[in-house]
């Protein structure tokens, strides 16, 4: 176990660096804008009083590092700044905690989707090696991987609700019945990689000298297989679940705006529409932390899972 | 988006022996039998031409609006129907292919020249050197890079200029850290140091020695890189901080159509299709070429 710790520890410091990254980033995008930055953070139409106001509270007549050193004050005690279009006033703090929970819903529905999807076909794939059912799943998978979330979000809205009629075609409206297609975009999408993870590593193993070994003592397949077989296949699987989590972050993004979920990628997305700059940063800073402390996750969940990844 | 990132990890782990000229030639002859090279290779080409060929084509103009066939379906005169503002589809949907090769291709080329670079000089010089820039380009590997590409976007604000630097800028790090691993085993053969008793400067042996050898896995890499880039393209047009009208973006029009999918599907289903078969093609292409180049991953298809 203190291998263990120490390997977490190593990788906690490893991710600071990354979320200091993340901070220089969002705080230099003000500066990416064309024009003068205070524009991108005043209110339309504010009085000269405000420009005054956001001049001081931003630091906007000192140095820029001094600029960096209070945003990043400011964000560690959860201040990133007010909306200044739609929601006027509002803390953007306080929009993110009110979406984060959908997001996090229909991330969690969705990843649950994939891998309900992938572990099975995969492990199908691998053991009927060239049968209709995995070449179907190969063809399933190529197809799967080349259709963007936004325009398999699209072909499901065609399908199940304009079709079909069975679901809602988009927003609150049908409560968690809503939830159900963008989260069966996310999960589909992306159990085209895994599947491919799945099936190639359940190849390599059941390869390997301990399964014949195993089978040859007469033990019943079923049990060679999910006892043993699986336990090692799936250890692959996990280290791309890191990978997993910043493809549904961006994923989310596009998916929330094609079925008008209201998460965070929405929030965000109608804040671009309306110039609303502090809300567009304070988004992309809390998701980008978010994928970060989710690498961060699935590495130690790697190393915990396979002890040979801590002495690595 | 992220298979490119499992892919450069597997990528990382193999080296090449040979010498260049026979690992490509082996490439391109073992690739004359791999169906999905192929398959890829025949879209790829197709579309590069109808790209190439769209100012020449015999078809209407993708932006003149025909006033009296609004939502048209699909027919004869027009092919893929007509938009909301009755304009043609099917040529839409052509002249977006110039905007999304050309978007995917820049990008590439961008990220490329990048990777390359300061892969080449971390690998190559190693120490100090390498320390910094390892450093740097392990932040932005570790970075969500769609995120990046996004925050760029739309703090530069809607332009095609800008998706393109915006790609660039957020996926260089995959190329160099792979040249940087093919740099660090390279510099140590024997050849490198024949070369350099032989006095060649260290920029000649870096592109007569190092680069060629990182060139094999760095096609594999960039053509599915291409299919990365398409997607974030048309992603973010998608969301409106990417190509902006009157550009047909294949992202935009996806959009723009889905509010119609009840009563007029072809607006949307029209640029979708082009998506998917664009992307397929560079997918089937690079997936093949690496198979190919390593057979065991081979495993990762079929």
């Amino acid at each position: 176990m203190a291998d263990l710790l120490s390997y977490i520890i190593r990788k906690m410091i490893l991710a600071i660096p990354v979320v200091v990254a993340a901070t220089v980033i969002v705080f230099l995008m003000l500066y990416l804008t064309p024009g003068d930055p205070i524009k991108s953070i005043v209110p339309p139409r504010a009085g000269p009083d405000v420009y005054e106001q956001v001049r001081d509270k931003y630091g906007l007549d000192r140095p820029i590092w001094e600029q960096y050193g209070l945003f990043v004050w400011r964000a560690v005690h959860g201040d990133l700044g007010n909306s200044i279009t739609v929601w006027q006033g509002t803390s953007v703090s306080k929009l993110i905690a009110m979406k984060l929970p959908n997001t996090l819903m229909l991330m969690g529905l969705g990843l649950a989707i994939s891998y309900s999807i992938a572990v099975p076909l995969g492990v199908i794939s691998a053991l009927r090696q060239n049968s209709w059912i995995d070449r179907g799943g190969m063809v399933f998978t190529l197809i799967a991987y080349a259709m963007p979330p936004f325009w398999l979000g699209v072909v499901f809205l065609m399908i199940f609700a304009v079709w079909l009629n069975l679901l809602p075609v988009e927003g609150t409206t049908g409560g968690l019945g809503s939830l159900i297609l963008p989260a069966m975009t996310l999960g589909v999408g992306n159990a085209a990689l895994t599947t491919r993870m799945m099936r190639s590593s359940m190849l390599e193993v059941i390869k390997q000298d301990y399964i014949t070994q195993l089978k040859s003592r007469g033990l019943p397949g079923r049990e060679v297989i999910f006892k043993h077989a699986l336990k090692n296949a799936l250890l692959p699987v996990i280290t791309v679940l890191g990978l997993d989590i910043g493809w549904f972050v961006g994923g989310s993004v596009v998916v929330e705006e094609v079925f008008s979920w209201p998460g965070i990628g929405e929030l965000m997305t109608s804040a671009i529409y309306n110039h609303d700059f502090p809300l567009v940063q304070g988004s992309i800073l809390v998701l980008a932390i978010a994928v970060i402390l989710g690498n961060l996750m699935a590495d130690i969940l790697y190393a915990w899972a396979d002890p040979r990844v801590r002495l690595g | 988006m992220m298979a490119s990132k499992i892919l450069n990890s597997k990528l990382m782990s193999w080296k090449m022996s040979g010498g260049t000229r026979e690992q490509v030639a082996g490439l391109i002859e073992r690739s004359n039998k791999n169906i999905m090279v192929k398959i890829g290779l025949a879209i790829v080409f197709a579309i590069v031409l109808i790209a190439l060929l769209a100012p020449v084509l015999p078809m209407k103009s993708p932006l003149i609006r025909y006033t009296d066939s609004v939502f048209d379906g699909p027919s004869s005169e027009f092919w893929f129907g007509t938009d909301e503002l009755g304009r043609d589809v099917f040529s839409r949907v052509i002249w977006g292919s110039r905007v999304s090769l050309l978007v995917g291709t820049v990008a590439v080329l961008f990220s490329l020249t990048l990777g390359l670079t300061l892969g080449l000089l971390a690998g190559y010089f190693g120490g100090k050197v390498d320390y910094m820039i390892s450093g740097i380009i392990d932040i932005f590997w570790t970075f969500p890079t769609f995120l990046l590409a996004l925050a760029l976007a739309a703090a530069l604000g809607p332009s095609l200029t800008n998706v393109i630097i915006a790609i660039g800028v957020s996926y260089w790090a995959g190329y160099a850290r792979l040249v940087r691993g093919q740099a660090f085993t390279i510099r140590e053969r024997l050849f490198v140091e024949a070369s350099k008793a032989l006095g060649a400067s260290h920029t000649r042996i870096m592109f007569t020695h190092v680069l060629p050898n990182c060139l094999a896995p760095l096609i594999v890499w960039a053509s599915i890189g291409v299919a990365d880039a398409i997607v974030v393209e048309s992603s973010l047009s998608f969301l409106g901080i990417g190509t902006q009208p009157p550009d047909p973006s294949w992202g935009y029009m996806l959009n723009s159509g889905r509010r119609f999918l009840d009563f007029a599907p072809w607006i949307a289903t029209f640029p979708g299709i082009a998506i998917l078969v664009t992307i397929l093609g560079f997918n089937l292409f690079g997936d093949g070429l690496r198979d190919v180049l390593d057979p065991r991953l081979k495993g990762l298809r079929r």
